[in-house]
């Protein structure tokens, strides 16, 4: 490995999703059944060699340290580098100010400790598998100050509505906005950003940008006063924004077309995750499963069409579950019908949850539908 | 250092009888359960019973069982008071030899055990397959001040010539033993499981390794040593499930005992309750797809089924393509079941293809094992 990397995912980007991230950050909620929507960024710092990983955390803590705990399911040697979860104590006591930036000034001191060249930013709401040791060549090559990972996408009206678009000139950004869905096409910000150790201190404590509140706020100020080499690096792999709850349980069921699913889950690219020692998935006499995700440690003796179901998910005889996600611990009881529902974990389902297919259903943590 | 307790795991058999799948492989290496290896048992139980110490002898294909084992870390064994170290033959400055026998195997290690310097030590087998903490047995061990515990298990009186048998009285003191007996007077069949105090046992593998005569095992020569010295040992009835698996068709049926009518014993009993530890797989999600049926059936993270799936017990990164059939089988890991191939009554090898369109079918009660390896490297 040539360039040292601190890496910083960056849990102050997350857009709710409704209930499913009331009590806990859009990073540690769950995805497919065996993963939390964090598991893919910090995947691509462990398969782009990076050693230093941090979580920037700004509320829900419990829920991040219960998934991440001390980073170590990402690392790849033990000894070589550090992980930290980081959080602004005093953006805890004073919430007006409580931003990544801010956050990011707090935690400073891992700028200065770490043996690191680049810092790389990533979110936790967009997933993607970037490797970052790419752009990071680009980066170097191309002299900048900072480089913007993006994605020309055909549908920016309907989706990355929380990011900014770039319009380029070559590669240099020269204008930076907010998305407003006003085209279909566009090149739209990963929100994923590689600058130089020493500019981003610079930056953090530069007198002119002492009034930036959050990094997009940063980074737009940067391009619009045109004195730092800021480019934009295309990616061109898998990235979806994670932005609601309908564009959760949609890129969810993506995954079941075997296509996406071949394009993300590569043998060269594991996604790691906290590992729980779980017994295989036991399917009953009565079990009926179609295009389905299922975890390990369900149990299934009902019908299940097109859903995803977590870890120690019990479908009794007779129940039904279709077009549904469904979370962690949850009973699904003996002829009960699901359908189009997101259902949260250890919720009891006794009696019918019927949503819309175009508007799911969220049934909340621990809930006992009668 | 001294611990109280240490257990020494015997790992060290081929396992003839597995035919082709310990071919490359130790018999406690090899897949059980759709995600485990037969080794996690134990080991796992060591963990669940708070015992730090593990050592674990090994001498068949030592070099994949020891990549498996490592530091421990897989079944927690790795912490900061843990010690878990793989025992393989090796040369000193006696010289060179192999393990002799179960007892060898343990009385080769006794300079690692003296470091320990435990005041027990619990000797089990590698390819028992049962879920279990060694708390009580132990703790009756040491209210009864026995010398040696011995778990045993109750078989019908019929099969009880199978098995060394152990005759006990009323309280359980151990009064003969009787290997693979013609008349067996008792059904307690032992399990090759003991709980030795060490100062008894570290006496007993020394005047062993002296007695050229010897086969220098445990069951045949120490246990029996033991007793003729007027010893005091103790059997300790152990009830839940336990298997050992010595044969396909054996190996089959423990893996069968998962799925089906015995799953809510079997299953919830090996993998409700204490937790079996093994290793951490990055496989993807299991995915069943559109076509698929998959019933009555135990399966693993990674799978891919787009075929039918019933009554069997599937391994992870296993493909089971469209139109594939796979009925009462165990297949291993990372095994491709192609287009409209049918498996039935079968145990398919790890790393293994079943061609489109063939066939791989016991008729019968019988069992068949397939083995047919991808290699990689010609």
């Amino acid at each position: 490995m040539s360039n040292k990397i601190l890496g910083i995912l960056n849990l102050y980007d997350s857009p709710s999703l409704g209930g499913l991230t009331k009590n806990r950050t859009l990073g540690s909620t769950s995805f497919l059944g065996r993963f939390a929507l964090m598991d893919f960024a910090l995947s691509n710092f462990t398969n782009s060699d990076i050693d230093e990983i941090n979580v920037l955390v700004k509320d829900n803590f419990r829920s991040v340290a219960k998934h991440a705990g001390t980073l170590k399911s990402w690392v790849n040697n033990t000894k070589i580098g550090r992980q930290n979860i980081l959080i602004n104590e005093k953006g805890i006591r004073d919430p007006k100010y409580n931003s990544d930036l801010n956050a990011l000034r707090e935690n400073d001191w891992i700028l200065y400790e770490v043996d690191v060249d680049y810092v790389v930013i990533a979110p936790a709401h967009i997933l993607t598998s970037i490797d970052f040791r790419e752009v990071i060549d680009f980066h170097i090559k191309n002299e900048a100050d900072v480089t913007i990972v993006y994605k020309h996408i055909k549908d920016a009206d309907t989706t990355f509505l929380t990011s900014n678009v770039l319009t380029l000139d070559e590669n240099v950004i020269v204008d930076y906005v907010q998305n407003k869905g006003k085209s279909a096409e566009a090149n739209v910000s990963l929100r994923t950003y590689v600058v130089s150790k020493e500019a981003f201190i610079k930056w953090l404590r530069h007198r002119d940008y002492r009034d930036a509140t959050s990094l997009r706020m940063l980074l737009e100020t940067i391009i619009s006063e045109q004195e730092e080499k800021v480019l934009g690096y295309e990616y061109t792999g898998y990235a979806r924004c994670i932005d609601s709850l309908e564009h959760f349980v949609e890129y969810s069921f993506e995954f079941l077309d075997v296509k996406v699913a071949d394009e993300v889950f590569r043998s060269d690219w594991p996604i790691y995750t906290l590992s729980r020692n779980t017994p295989p998935t036991l399917y009953g006499p009565k079990a009926n499963v179609k295009n389905s995700f299922i975890a390990n440690g369900a149990k299934v003796n009902g019908k299940v069409d097109s859903s995803i179901i977590s870890r120690y998910v019990e479908v009794e005889e007779g129940a039904s579950v279709k077009n549904s996600v469904i979370l962690t611990e949850v009973v699904i009881k003996k002829g009960v019908k699901v359908e189009n529902a997101v259902i949260d974990k250890y919720a009891t389902i006794e009696n019918d949850v019927i949503g819309k297919e175009d508007e799911h259903i969220y049934v909340p943590q621990g809930k006992k539908v009668r | 250092m001294s611990q109280k307790i240490v257990a020494m795991i015997l790992a060290g058999g081929k396992g003839t009888r597995l035919e082709a799948l310990t071919k490359k492989v130790a018999k406690p290496a090899v897949s059980f359960g759709a995600k485990y290896r037969i080794i996690d048992f134990p080991l796992s139980n060591c963990a669940n019973s708070h015992i730090n110490t593990v050592g674990v002898l090994m001498q068949y294909e030592s070099v994949s069982l020891d990549e498996y084992i490592g530091n421990g870390e897989k079944w927690g064994l790795n912490g900061v008071r843990s010690l878990t170290t793989t025992l393989a033959p090796r040369q000193t400055e006696e010289g060179l030899s192999w393990y002799k026998g179960t007892a060898d195997a343990i009385y080769a290690n006794i300079d690692f055990l003296d470091q320990c310097d435990p005041q027990y030590v619990l000797i089990l087998s590698g390819d028992h397959i049962y879920s279990t903490s060694y708390d009580e047995m132990l703790k009756k061990h040491i209210d009864n001040k026995a010398e040696c515990t011995i778990a045993v298990y109750e078989v019908p009186i019929e099969e009880a010539s199978r098995f060394g048998i152990l005759v006990t009285d009323k309280k359980d003191n151990i009064v003969e033993f009787q290997e693979k007996p013609a008349h067996p007077t008792s059904n307690l069949a032992s399990m090759g499981i003991y709980i030795f105090s060490y100062r008894t046992l570290r006496k007993a593998l020394i005047k062993d390794a002296e007695d050229e005569n010897s086969s220098h095992d445990f069951g045949k020569n120490i246990i029996p040593m033991l007793l003729g010295e007027g010893k005091k040992l103790i059997a300790y009835r152990y009830r839940g499930y336990w298997k050992d698996v010595g044969t396909i068709k054996s190996l089959h049926e423990a893996n069968m005992d998962l799925i089906g009518d015995k799953a809510d014993l079997n299953f919830d009993y090996i993998m409700g309750g204490l937790k079996v530890y093994s290793a951490d797989l990055w496989s993807t999600p299991q995915y069943v797809g559109k076509g698929a049926s998959v019933s009555d059936s135990l399966i693993n993270q990674g799978a891919v089924i787009l075929g039918k799936v019933k009554k069997s017990v599937i391994s992870n990164d296993v493909i089971i393509e469209k139109g594939a059939v796979v009925e009462n089988s165990v297949v291993m890991p990372n095994v491709r079941i192609e287009k409209n191939a049918v498996v039935k009554n079968a145990v398919v090898a790890p790393d293994s293809i079943v061609f489109a369109d063939s066939e791989v079918v016991a008729e019968g009660d019988d069992v068949v094992l397939y083995a047919r390896k991808v290699k990689s490297h010609e």
